[in-house]
């Protein structure tokens, strides 16, 4: 099997397994946010590099990106992307302190960027490795705020090794009911995926 | 009237005087232009990885630095530039990430610039001026008619080189 010949009720499994992480997360980023915090995957898809790009609307947009390194039985990365000015809502909820567009994020916000980066991922590769019994192991968190584009390279330059299109599982996130518009999306890469529907006998 | 034709991530195009030409945001890619400045005509490759003679699934030729630059140079000829003037300017191969060293995802920009200048050198094609590498993206447009490639970076004065 292909990346190009996954099918729909393996997208869907994978849709699923991404909402149980979310769940997690959610639960996780409330706790340490005290605020309301929901996220949801509506939806995982394969799709080309160029089409990622444009599903974050502008690629030029500047965002804060948090990366961790999934590695052990399955390997790939996970990615957050926040807009800016939307980081600032949750790292506010941390810190206490208030964020513009042209705040200039310092040593103190990178790490509490990173924390929660970390929360969300350990949340998901737990709720992944309860389900599969897999030992997957997660890097310290890295983060940077430039491009979406340039920042959304580097995942896909990793996986660009195998395919043209990546597994992109997407999902929302809503803090006190406000659409932060932020993504993480979750990049298998395609080995990993095999391995995680045959853990789950398919 | 100006036209900016713009190429996406693993792609390729050409375009004459006096349109431009861009492409948005890159990061560990690297950003080739080969242009004749005589006919005032250029073409440009968004790469992505160094080598394609490892990869399996190598179908797409713009995502890679050899098979890229080669499959844009060829092209370029056909198109009339002249084999004696081609230049090229070149940008991107950051590390977007602080990456620890034992990482091999943190070379992949660095790699992408080696591999970039080795083939612009078997084709003997000069570089004339870059601005690669450092941990920051970058937005690239070149303009035929001037030969100047214009680099945007977050944060920081456009500059022109």
């Amino acid at each position: 099997m292909r990346l190009d010949e996954i099918d729909s009720l393996h997208l869907d499994i994978m849709k699923e397994l991404g909402n149980i992480g979310a769940g997690s997360a959610a639960t996780s980023l409330s706790q340490i946010l005290n605020r309301k915090v929901e996220m949801n995957v509506p939806s995982a898809a394969l799709v080309g590099f160029n089409d990622l790009l444009k599903s974050f609307g502008n690629e030029e947009m500047v965002v804060l990106g948090i990366m961790l390194i999934i590695e052990g039985d399955i390997d790939g990365s996970m990615i957050c992307i926040l807009p800016k000015v939307t980081a600032g809502v949750m790292l506010s909820a941390l810190l206490g302190k208030t964020y513009t567009e042209d705040t200039v994020f310092d040593e103190m916000d990178f790490s509490a960027s990173k924390e929660i980066g970390n929360i969300i991922v350990s949340a998901y590769v737990n709720s992944l490795a309860s389900m599969t019994g897999f030992n997957i192991r997660v890097s310290e968190p890295f983060a940077t705020i430039d491009m979406a584009a340039s920042i959304l390279s580097v995942p896909m330059a990793v996986l660009g090794s195998q395919s043209d299109k990546v597994l992109f599982m997407e999902s929302y996130i809503t803090c006190d009911g406000m659409e932060l518009g932020g993504h993480c999306i979750m990049l298998p890469t395609l080995e990993s995926y095999h391995k995680i529907m045959k853990a789950l006998g398919m | 009237m100006q036209t900016t034709i713009r190429i996406g991530i693993a792609d390729m195009n050409y375009c004459d005087a006096p349109n431009l030409i861009t492409t948005l945001g890159l990061g560990s890619c690297v950003g080739v232009v080969l242009y004749d400045s005589a006919i005032k005509k250029c073409g440009m490759v968004h790469i992505m990885l160094p080598d394609s003679t490892i990869i399996q699934n190598n179908s797409n030729v713009a995502k890679f630095a050899d098979t890229g630059i080669q499959a844009l140079y060829d092209g370029f000829i056909n198109r009339g530039a002249s084999k004696a003037r081609i230049q090229a300017k070149i940008a991107g191969g950051a590390q977007m990430f602080a990456f620890g060293s034992s990482n091999s995802m943190m070379r992949v920009g660095e790699n992408n610039i080696r591999a970039v200048k080795e083939k612009l050198q078997q084709l003997r094609i000069p570089l004339v001026a870059e601005d690669t590498g450092l941990n920051h993206g970058r937005t690239i447009v070149f303009d035929p008619e001037t030969s100047l490639l214009k680099v945007k970076i977050v944060g920081m004065n456009e500059k022109v080189i």
